[in-house]
């Protein structure tokens, strides 16, 4: 016993130990358990109450066992007080119909409740959307969750109102053009009960094949317009179709507009464009016949009294008849004026573009504005840097006439002070340059309210009015510079004066683009015979006049058929005038008709016309004309003309015995038959003769003693203007370069002596284009030719003793290494 | 005796038409710029400018000599090339215009023509 007592007493300590054991080590565990339940619930409690959503949980009568925050805040109450009443009745349900509802409802499905309405605070009403469900765990227990859906049905609504009251057509449809939903504005549009059902029906068979291809080839909108006939009235309706064919959506929407009212004025607003289209045609066409009528009588006006001019001794007589020429002359320039505006409003002229020399151009315009200026005491400056590029392509005769219209109006409107042209270049990309011309003055200045208007046509400030300005020069400079891509600027300060500024953008070029067209003047050639062409007699009287007194025969024709009765009868023409329009036969048919016949092809033709616009001008030269002078002939314009048409005659045909041949070209001729003129004076320098001596006795009617004289003269010139032409090469002057060769060569070409001239022009034209790594060399040269001479004078020229003062020269010279190596 | 007035700044252009006149029987009076020619303007029925002088233009000389003595006939000395604009010079009174070199006969033929010779 005592040992079974041994044996047990371990084993019960044992036992009570490992029972121990076990109880503590469950303790602990069920512990943890616990606590890791109140966590879940504490984290799904916060879930719940944080929830946006309203949550509650009631019994199956609706009583609430227990709510979230949100719902209190959705229904507006306090959460304490929520518990034990009754949900259905918060919401404003129907208990019973509720109880009835979610008899039926398995676990896990969700009952979803009808929208209801509450009006929450300030009187906003809320959309709730409740849902309820149960779990099998709590069969007893109810889980309601409650969703504000305010938002959403405020947007809807407005949406909804939108979609009602747009006064437009809003339709959707499916992709097989049955369509479904439309707003009121569909419905408007068409007649009662006469909505369409389709799209087939709206578009017609053709717009619904439209609409399927789009569809097909996923393009998203069709745009048209279809018409509604109804009692004698069509409407116009557009129509554009969207394909809405994102996410799961696959449908048409579309939106219609009747657009009758636009639609009518527009076709009104194209009518009235129209009209005034063609007013402003004829108003074109007015003006030109206007100005061809006016320019009839002006011609015989003004020819008469330039004839006249010559005629009268008397010198009060020739006062009245100078301001008789006068008048007419500024009766011209209006109306050249007034056509001018109207041929830029109709967008008739355009601009003649071609490479030109912008400080020739300047220069040239400014000998003619100083000489305005001057005749009022004016001082008058053109500042041109010296290193700007010369060369552009543009519309010189457009540009000389804006700045001839901003300076002649500065001229004419400042009374004492001066008048400015500055001009300067910036560089854009490429070969682009913008160019700003400044004109300022120190005239009266323009008053600023009449600033904005001084560019309308006839508009002008008192001054202007008052020193006879017909009004119209600043719109045409402003027109002329708009048609150029330029702007123009005006500053001004009354009393003080007035700055235009006119800026354009052009392209510039190389120097070598430039035409090289050597023009004779008139007189250079021998008269010939000249067929005048007119129906009106006393414009070929005028014209007769002209010519007659420069030693031309006349031949007088009344139409273009006589014109070519004569040339069959007459063969030799050298020229003929052709008014334009004469009976019969116009002149520009009869002009056709010489360009096509063999034998009279090359018979220069210049139109002499009172058709004064710019396609008149195409239109003559595109018949084979080769000249144009608008009346009333001015004779130096109408000289001016003849000698280039006759000069461009010559050199396309040289080799023509027909045509005419300037003095100087038939001199040569007796030599050397083919050669040009320009060839000629090449080739003459290339002579190791530095001079043509037999010309100069020519020159000097045979007066050999004369003609020595001259040489002397020259010889004794030359070293003085080399001296000058150094100092100028080392001053680097181009200006004052050119200035001497120009001198030099005045003399130079005047004796004959061609070696000097040319190499005093090719010195000249190096300075005009600014190439100063040639000077140097062509200033030897230039000395050179200028030795050439004198030991050439020296060796072949019998010099009378009195004369003989060459050895001083020589002596002069004689420093020079040239003469030494020579020597 | 017709007298003639050159303004000519080129000693041996003026030097050759002034030869050829005189040898024509004319009076010739040289001037080398604008205002030893405006010095005296009286008696003169022809005058031959050139148009670019030291002190300025032929047409200066033109325009007060047309307005001291209208009806003097006158002429232009231009040289080749350069665009002299015949618009303002026929304003101030020019008759010919003559591009050098000169051409002699030219020249007489002109001058005779406007003197009556």
């Amino acid at each position: 016993m005592h040992g079974l007592n041994c044996f047990l007493n371990p084993l019960i300590l044992f036992v009570s130990c490992g029972c121990a054991s076990f109880l503590a080590w469950w303790c602990w565990k069920n512990r943890r358990l616990l606590s890791v339940i109140k966590r879940s619930r504490d984290s799904f409690k916060a879930l719940v109450d944080l929830s946006p959503y309203g949550v509650a949980l009631t019994t199956k009568d609706g009583i609430i066992v227990s709510a979230n925050k949100a719902l209190a805040q959705l229904l507006n109450r306090d959460i304490r007080a929520l518990v034990g009443t009754s949900l259905p009745e918060l919401l404003g349900l129907d208990s019973n119909r509720i109880k009835k509802e979610h008899a039926d409802l398995k676990p896990g499905e969700i009952l979803k409740l009808p929208a209801i309405h509450i009006k929450g605070r300030q009187g906003r009403v809320h959309h709730l959307r409740p849902c309820l469900f149960y779990h099998k765990t709590h069969e007893d227990l109810l889980f309601w969750q409650i969703q504000d859906q305010t938002t959403y049905f405020e947007l809807e609504k407005r949406f909804e109102e939108l979609v009602q009251s747009v006064p437009v057509g809003l339709f959707w449809a499916d992709i097989n053009g049955k369509i479904g939903a439309v707003n009121p504005g569909f419905k408007e549009i068409f007649p009662k009960d006469k909505s369409p059902s389709t799209l087939k029906e709206l578009l017609g068979e053709k717009g619904w094949d439209e609409v399927s291809k789009m569809v097909r080839s996923k393009g998203h909108v069709f745009k048209t317009q279809i018409q509604l006939k109804e009692d004698d009235k069509t409407r116009f309706i557009k129509v554009e179709i969207k394909h809405c064919s994102h996410g799961t959506s696959n449908c048409l929407a579309g939106i219609l507009k009747d657009e009758t009212v636009e639609y009518e004025l527009q076709k009104r607003l194209e009518a009235a464009y129209q009209k005034a289209e063609a007013a402003s045609r004829a108003k074109s066409t007015f003006l030109s016949q206007m100005s061809h009528e006016f320019r009839t009588p002006l011609n015989v006006i003004m020819g008469m009294a330039t004839l006249l001019e010559d005629k009268i001794v008397d010198k009060e007589a020739l006062e009245l008849v100078t301001d008789l020429k006068k008048a007419s002359e500024h009766l011209t320039s209006l109306i050249g004026d007034i056509l001018d505006l109207a041929k830029i409003e109709s967008g008739k002229l355009s601009l003649d573009v071609r490479p030109f020399d912008l400080v020739d151009l300047m220069e040239d315009l400014a000998n003619v504005l100083e000489v305005q200026a001057r005749l009022k005491d004016l001082d008058f400056r053109l500042i041109i840097p010296e290193d700007i590029h010369r060369f552009y392509l543009g519309d010189p005769v457009r540009i000389r006439q804006i700045i001839f219209n901003l300076a002649g109006n500065a001229i004419k409107l400042t009374k004492k002070g001066w008048i400015e042209i500055q001009v300067s270049c910036h560089k854009l990309e490429q070969k682009m340059k913008r160019l700003e011309i400044r004109v300022t003055d120190t005239g009266p200045g323009i008053p600023k309210d009449i600033l904005s208007e001084l560019f309308k046509p006839f508009v002008q400030a008192d001054e202007g009015r008052k020193a006879g300005g017909t009004g119209l020069g600043l719109s045409i400079a402003r027109e002329l510079v708009e048609l150029m891509n330029g702007s123009i600027e005006v500053e001004s300060e009354v009393g003080k004066g007035t700055t235009f500024k006119v800026t354009i953008e052009l392209e510039s070029v190389d120097a070598c683009l430039l035409p090289e067209n050597k023009t004779f003047a008139f007189s250079e050639f021998e008269p010939g015979t000249v067929l005048i062409a007119d129906d009106v007699a006393m414009n070929r009287k005028i014209l007769k006049a002209f010519l007659e007194k420069k030693g031309w025969k006349i031949l007088e024709a009344s139409n273009g058929k006589e014109v070519l009765e004569i040339l069959e009868r007459e063969g030799k023409v050298d020229l003929v005038l052709m008014d334009v329009s004469m009976p019969e036969m116009d002149g520009v048919e009869a002009a056709k008709h010489i360009r096509h016949n063999e034998k009279w092809k090359t018979i220069p033709v210049i139109a002499v016309t009172a058709h004064a616009m710019a396609e008149d001008r195409k239109k003559f030269l595109d018949a084979g004309m080769d000249g144009y002078v608008s009346k009333p002939i001015r004779p130096e314009l109408l000289f001016e003309e003849i000698g280039k048409v006759l000069s461009e005659r010559n050199s396309t045909s040289g080799e023509d015995e027909k045509s005419l041949k300037s003095k100087d070209e038939q001199q040569v001729l007796a030599d050397e038959p083919e050669q040009s003129c320009k060839e000629r004076g090449q080739d003459q320098s290339a002579h190791d003769v530095p001079i043509d001596y037999e010309a100069l006795v020519n020159t000097c009617q045979g007066m050999e003693d004369l003609a020595i004289e001259l040489l002397i003269a020259l010889l004794k010139e030359c070293p003085k203007w080399i001296e000058e032409a150094e100092q100028a090469v080392k001053d680097k002057d181009p200006k004052e370069i050119r200035k001497i060769c120009h001198l030099i060569r005045g003399s130079a070409s005047t004796v004959h002596a061609y070696q000097l001239n040319d190499a005093a022009e090719k010195l000249g034209k190096a300075a005009r284009e600014g190439k100063e790594e040639l000077y140097d060399e062509l200033l030897e040269n230039l000395k050179k030719a200028s030795l050439q001479l004198q030991t050439w004078v020296r060796a072949n020229i019998c010099i009378p003793k009195a004369l003989d003062t060459l050895e001083d020269i020589a002596m002069t010279a004689s420093n020079s290494q040239e003469l030494k190596m020579q020597a | 005796m017709k007298k003639v007035l050159i303004v000519e700044d080129s000693l041996i252009v003026s030097k050759l038409l002034a030869s050829l006149l005189r040898a024509k029987g004319f009076d010739v009076r040289e001037c080398s710029t604008v205002s030893e020619a405006q010095q005296d303007l009286k008696n003169i029925d022809l005058a031959i400018l050139d148009y670019s002088l030291p002190d300025g233009t032929g047409l200066e000389v033109a325009e007060q000599l047309r307005r001291l003595h209208p009806g003097v006939p006158m002429f232009l000395l231009t040289a080749r090339g350069s665009s002299v604009s015949k618009d303002a010079a026929s304003k101030a009174g020019i008759k010919e215009y003559m591009e050098k070199p000169v051409e002699p006969d030219f020249l007489l033929k002109t001058v005779e023509k406007y003197c009556n010779v």
